[in-house]
């Protein structure tokens, strides 16, 4: 079985004033560096981890650094891998707008269906939600591929990867898998694959132990 | 930094809009009107053409410079966390410095000269054209058309929201001269200081170009 413990990255000040990032290089804030830091604590007293795979974007390489210490892996060594797979979608020309913007440009929509009708569309320059599934989706076959069956191995990503690997899992539609799940910032998902399963674009046999967890915020 | 983000004009910015268009309507007889078609310049352009009959037209060319993977940086997190793109830190290299997937000084510029010789040599003889764009173009197009490099087009500052610049260009045997007539200032009453300020930065009008287009003999009409 192999164990992979996803986190979505720390705050940044983009995430407190509900301005879509995409690719851009924001750094963490101060309360993103300590949750990447109690989140590194809480997962060490639990997960024995054998390597990482990292969004190679700069709020996820910061999130990174802070979760591998703990864990006793070092981010720039070679346990340590930074995949463009696990990076955020990118937004092409809607990049920095806030999400109020979106509700403005489709307001006979709720706030979560604006940002569907925005999603639906591929922005100037940028992917569509599809591409992003799809280019995830190989990410997540790529690490099965690659590391051993039984290893527990950490990914620091984004939101949007995140659900739609939820998605993926509990075999949603793109819809379901972007309206339905919510990540906390440095929110601890866990998905279990069996040994020697595909990571099949239909009926992937992975679980989910944990979703978004936050404990570590608790202590 | 917005790029080419769709990001709207402000209450203010429709105030300012709406105050040049007044004022452009008193100062020019505009026949032809060519605006950038990002949506803060399709905005203006709306708020300016209420006093003026003219259909625009829409063209990328005149676009704001892509920043790319940057857009939605503050000037200070662009030119202080990547020094590499500023011009004071870096001279030449800093305007050939491409963002990710952006553009660079140089790329922007020949964009832009591109857009401008092509509306010169559309131009009819003695026509108005009222161009709507950004500081960037702008800033550019005046560097350009007064053949200055960027380090003295720096010194003469940054063109401001609705501000506007005046080209008188004379097309003669020898080929096609602009003048520089109005440098980028607004031809109207400034709107009250600004309290509707936007974590995007958003835009507050953007700096609109009216440049005159004389045919033939050079002769400024204007002062005849």
């Amino acid at each position: 079985m192999t164990t992979v413990v996803v986190v979505r990255h720390g705050e940044t000040d983009w995430n407190s004033e509900g301005r879509m990032q995409g690719w851009a290089p924001v750094p963490l804030n101060e309360l993103g560096r300590e949750q990447a830091v109690a989140a590194g604590e809480w997962l060490a007293g639990r997960y024995d981890v054998d390597r990482a795979v990292c969004s190679d974007l700069l709020r996820t390489r910061e999130t990174a650094a802070r979760l591998c210490e703990p864990l006793g892996l070092v981010p720039d060594g070679d346990r340590v891998a930074y995949r463009r797979a696990w990076r955020e979608r990118d937004l092409g020309i809607y990049q920095g707008l806030t999400y109020a913007d979106m509700y403005d440009r489709f307001p006979e929509f709720g706030l979560g269906e604006a940002a569907v009708e925005a999603a639906t569309e591929t922005p100037e320059g940028g992917e569509s939600l599809l591409d992003l599934r799809d280019r995830v989706l190989d990410g997540w076959a790529d690490l099965l591929a690659e590391v051993g069956d039984e290893a527990t191995v950490l990914v620091v990503t984004h939101g949007g990867p995140i659900h739609f690997l939820l998605g993926h899992v509990k075999g949603l539609g793109v819809r379901d898998a972007f309206l339905e799940h919510s990540m906390a910032n440095c929110g601890v998902t866990v998905l279990e694959h069996p040994s020697g399963a595909p990571a099949a674009a239909t009926a992937d046999p992975a679980t989910v132990v944990r979703e978004n967890a936050t404990e570590w915020a608790d202590g | 930094m917005q790029g080419w983000a769709p990001t709207p004009l402000t209450d203010r910015g429709r105030e300012q809009a709406r105050r040049a268009g007044t004022a452009i309507a008193a100062a020019y007889d505009v026949d032809r009107v060519v605006a950038s078609d990002l949506r803060r310049t399709r905005e203006t352009t709306a708020e300016l053409l209420g006093t003026l009959d003219v259909e625009p037209t829409f063209d990328r060319r005149w676009r704001e410079r892509s920043f790319g993977e940057l857009q939605g940086l503050t000037v200070e997190e662009v030119f202080e966390g990547h020094p590499e793109y500023s011009l004071l830190h870096a001279g030449v290299a800093g305007a050939q410095a491409t963002p990710p997937r952006g553009e660079s000084l140089i790329d922007t510029r020949e964009r832009v000269v591109d857009g401008w010789e092509a509306l010169v040599a559309e131009a009819a003889p003695d026509e108005t054209v009222l161009v709507v764009t950004h500081g960037g173009p702008l800033f550019l197009l005046l560097a350009y058309v007064r053949g200055q490099d960027f380090e003295t087009a720096m010194a003469e500052g940054w063109p401001e929201n609705t501000g506007l610049a005046e080209f008188y260009v004379r097309r003669t045997e020898d080929g096609v001269t602009g003048d520089v007539r109005r440098g980028g200032g607004r031809l109207h009453e400034p709107v009250a200081d600004r309290d509707d300020t936007h974590p995007a930065g958003r835009e507050e009008g953007t700096a609109a170009v009216t440049e005159r287009v004389a045919d033939g003999d050079g002769v400024d009409p204007e002062s005849e």
